[in-house]
């Protein structure tokens, strides 16, 4: 194969081109996780921010109404269980690491993928389910004294909102996380198939 | 191997580095054919081999460790390429002339060549050239030698008359 050879040394005998020192290459990895440290704790003052908000409005305002509270208190819970399972999620998608065997990364992904499955199909009906429910119970107090076409008004406009929220932008950003997984997905597995034919 | 204290890991991988980085790059170069993102592509592979040099146990060779993550990364980024629907590979920019005309020419014309190549056979293809051996080829991209072997001598064949094709025009 005397074209190959000639391929060989054209290939061995590139130019080297000017490449950072490793010092570089070590200060930008201790960068990268840095700054992703930084996306962890801004996520978690999203999230007491997001909590604060009910919390501060339970302190200040003196309901008299038990429901009122436990709207809410659910309000806080639901949105802290959603932010820890998102957070979950950010974990598994960092554990997956190209150190390993395609079929490693493989196995990985796909247990990936199903998290990101549950997490938008049954997590994400539990949430708004559970958030619809805590602000029903916490407009039974605020909207006692409106009149029937205000009460209509809000509760129309709070679920409508929740009702988009699910079907228009959760559904458009769950289709977009699936279809990046699934294309990393699809070409290991048409890779696998690749060198598997040459077995058979 | 185990790293056992900080100054200890960082002697060791700059070692790593300086062993392997003209030849990642190199690599990357077949994957990307296009030198600003074969910088990006070698920059990624120390980086993620820093950030994960604590787990090498020396289960296998450093040098089969270190290419492991570096076609995983290429591969990654041929995949991203296909995400966004961007140009193909061998429509990229390659024109970076340092070298002389000639050689540049060739090695664009190879770059072209390799691109033109399934995403499995440009992995193959790029250790082979850069002169890995076959068992370590086979433990990297996790199949068989005898499937190497047969897979090789065609793509040999592929790019060698790819090549000469666009040598003659």
């Amino acid at each position: 194969m005397n074209e190959f050879d000639n391929i060989k040394k054209l290939w061995t005998g590139q130019k080297q081109q000017a490449l950072p020192d490793a010092a570089f290459i070590i200060q930008q990895a201790e960068n990268m996780k840095r700054s992703y440290g930084l996306r962890i704790i801004l996520q978690v003052l999203v999230l007491l921010a997001s909590v604060g908000m009910p919390v501060w409005i339970s302190y200040t305002i003196p309901f008299k109404e038990v429901t009122t509270y436990i709207g809410l208190m659910l309000v806080c819970c639901v949105i802290i269980s959603f932010c820890i399972l998102r957070l979950y999620q950010l974990y598994r998608l960092t554990q997956i690491n190209v150190i390993g065997s395609p079929r490693r990364s493989l196995g990985q992904l796909q247990a990936f993928y199903k998290l990101q499955r549950f997490m938008s199909t049954t997590c994400i009906i539990i949430y708004m389910l559970l958030l619809n429910i805590a602000l029903f119970l916490y407009f039974i107090e605020v909207t006692r004294n409106m009149a029937t076409i205000w009460k209509i008004v809000t509760y129309t406009a709070t679920f409508t909102w929740t009702l988009v929220a699910y079907f228009v932008f959760g559904k458009k950003q769950a289709r977009k996380e699936y279809a990046r997984t699934e294309t990393i997905i699809k070409s290991i597995r048409d890779n696998e198939a690749y060198f598997q034919a040459q077995n058979e | 191997m185990h790293v056992t204290t900080a100054r200890d890991k960082q002697k060791r991988f700059e070692t790593l580095y300086t062993d392997y980085s003209p030849k990642i790059h190199r690599l990357c170069m077949g994957y990307t054919g296009n030198a600003m993102e074969a910088d990006d592509l070698h920059q990624e592979v120390f980086i993620k081999a820093w950030q994960h040099f604590d787990q090498f146990r020396g289960e296998s060779q450093l040098s089969t460790w270190i290419y492991r993550i570096a076609v995983n990364i290429c591969l990654q980024y041929v995949r991203s390429l296909k995400t966004k629907k961007t140009t193909a590979l061998n429509e990229q920019a390659l024109a970076k002339p340092e070298h002389s005309e000639n050689t540049e020419l060739q090695l664009q014309q190879l770059y072209t060549c390799i691109a033109g190549l399934a995403d499995a056979d440009r992995l193959i293809i790029t250790l082979v050239l850069e002169g890995v051996s076959y068992s370590e080829i086979a433990v990297i991209a996790d199949i068989s030698e005898g499937n190497l072997r047969v897979k090789l001598h065609r793509i040999k064949q592929q790019l060698s008359k790819c090549y000469s094709h666009h040598e003659r025009i």
